[in-house]
């Protein structure tokens, strides 16, 4: 298991934060009842603190290093587009007998797990968020998507897709949407919006190698291979292979093949190719569980406060480099094998 | 053959949708010409491209969505063509019908 934060923890006693909470100034008083306070509803008021982004809630975080414990809800659409559906499952209730409330509800599950485990980690927004997950989206609906404050999982039609609530990357790749509009918040158009999308792909294929303790050469590093009907099997993207995973997949592995497009936002699910193979080849090169090292690299470059929303490919790349450089010494392997990728495809 | 009471044939409208985007990211494709449809199936697709074309274009604020399908309807009528654009999570209702219709004739491109 690697734990991917660096910056200190220390435990604050009960005591001292019920006096915060009595004596303490109004932003004090908040951050300590939020430490005490673990129930649904102190929890989604620190999301929406969280959410307001004007003040950064990560020095509570460390004071406390409260968490390790999901919050999920499952709403079910009944097909509906707007709105939230009734919970069809909520956190610690017993299964539903519908396997798309499961799916999302373990998958999401699965994915907590991971960024705590692995990135140490509180959720989406790194304050124990609550994370809600709106199944039979639409009917015979072709997309699953993060709206900015849950993800949205459609049924499929059948043909292109089918439910991608069984798909375990694409859970990890929709809330991880989530998890980089409240660090870099990356721009979602070009090449920062291909890199959105790259990371989304990498963590969401991190969560599942996670989950199936697969290291890097064990894994598939295919993206949604669960969710696609017969017209795109075998899969969506292939982060070895990109360009390879359907008969569609026009992805570019390297700089050599990047498509300027005003299609998708600029191309970012195509062009996010490129980076995804990097971390590949990244993780390839350095052997073992991926989330380890090349993971630990991704994350911090993720909270980089170095970096800009829009950092283009190079930017991020020579932030990927800083990152294995602090963690890991400037003259190491890992610098070497950083630097290695992304010359591998063009970018540096 | 009859006589020239028949009204002028329909050239019809050419239509070309393409959705984009998605977390698949796969491309889907429609071509259709309206004239070559069923009439009553020409009527009512000619219709609601005409309710979608004078319906207020969608909004432009930056959206945190992330993952949205992304449309593109061009029209070409009589030798003009007339395109919008629009993200799934942004569509004026008559808009959303004509998606809906257009993309069930959509197949991949790539
Ligand atoms: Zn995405």
């Amino acid at each position: 298991m690697a734990i991917y934060s660096q910056r200190p923890t220390c435990i604050v006693p009960p005591d001292l934060l019920k006096r915060l909470i009595l004596e303490g100034d109004s932003e004090v008083r908040v951050r300590a009842l939020e430490t005490l306070s673990l129930d649904i509803s102190v929890r989604q008021a620190r999301a929406e603190i969280a959410g307001r982004r004007d003040f950064d809630t990560r020095p509570l975080g460390s004071l406390v290093d409260a968490g390790g414990t999901p919050n999920r809800v499952i709403h079910d659409q009944a097909q509906a587009t707007t709105g939230v559906g009734a919970v069809a499952r909520g956190e610690g209730q017993p299964a539903s007998k519908d396997s798309a409330v499961n799916e999302a509800y373990d998958g999401l599950g699965a994915t907590y797990k991971f960024y705590w485990e692995a990135c140490r980690r509180d959720s989406i927004d790194a304050a124990g968020m609550l994370m809600d997950g709106l199944v039979h989206y639409g009917t015979n609906y072709n997309n699953a998507m993060w709206d900015g404050d849950q993800m949205l999982f459609g049924d499929g039609d059948g043909l292109l897709f089918t439910r991608f609530t069984a798909s375990l990357d694409v859970i990890g790749h929709e809330l991880t949407h989530g998890v980089t509009q409240y660090e870099l918040n990356l721009v979602y158009s070009s090449q920062a919006g291909a890199l959105n999308e790259s990371m989304s792909d990498v963590m969401g294929s991190l969560v599942k190698q996670y989950a199936l303790k697969q290291t890097a050469p064990q894994a598939d590093w295919l993206i949604g291979p669960d969710c696609v009907g017969p017209k795109l099997k075998p899969a969506l993207r292939s982060m070895k292979a990109p360009g390879t995973a359907n008969s569609y997949d026009n992805q570019p592995a390297d700089m050599d093949g990047y498509v300027k497009t005003m299609e998708d936002h600029g191309g970012v699910h195509t062009n996010s190719g490129i980076p995804n193979h990097a971390f590949y080849l990244l993780a390839i090169k350095l052997g073992g569980n991926a989330w380890e090292r090349a993971g630990r690299i991704w994350y911090e470059t993720l909270r980089d406060p170095k970096l800009r929303p829009n950092s283009g490919f190079r930017s991020f790349a020579s932030a990927t480099v800083r990152q294995a450089g602090i963690i890991y010494g400037t003259s190491s392997a890992e610098v070497s094998a950083v630097r290695e990728a992304w010359s591998a495809v063009k970018v540096l | 053959m009859t006589g020239s009471t028949k009204p002028p044939r329909n050239t019809g409208m050419q239509l070309r949708f393409v959705q984009t985007g998605g977390v698949g990211g796969v491309k889907l494709v429609a071509e259709i010409n309206t004239s070559q449809l069923p009439p009553s199936e020409t009527a009512s697709i000619e219709h609601l491209v005409d309710a979608a074309l004078a319906e207020a274009p969608p909004k432009t604020e930056t959206s945190r969505v992330r993952d949205d399908l992304q449309y593109e309807v061009h029209v070409t009528r009589g030798g003009t063509t007339t395109s919008f654009h629009a993200s799934e999570r942004d569509l004026a209702p008559n808009v959303a019908a004509l998606v809906k219709r257009l993309a069930e004739r959509a197949e991949p491109r790539r």
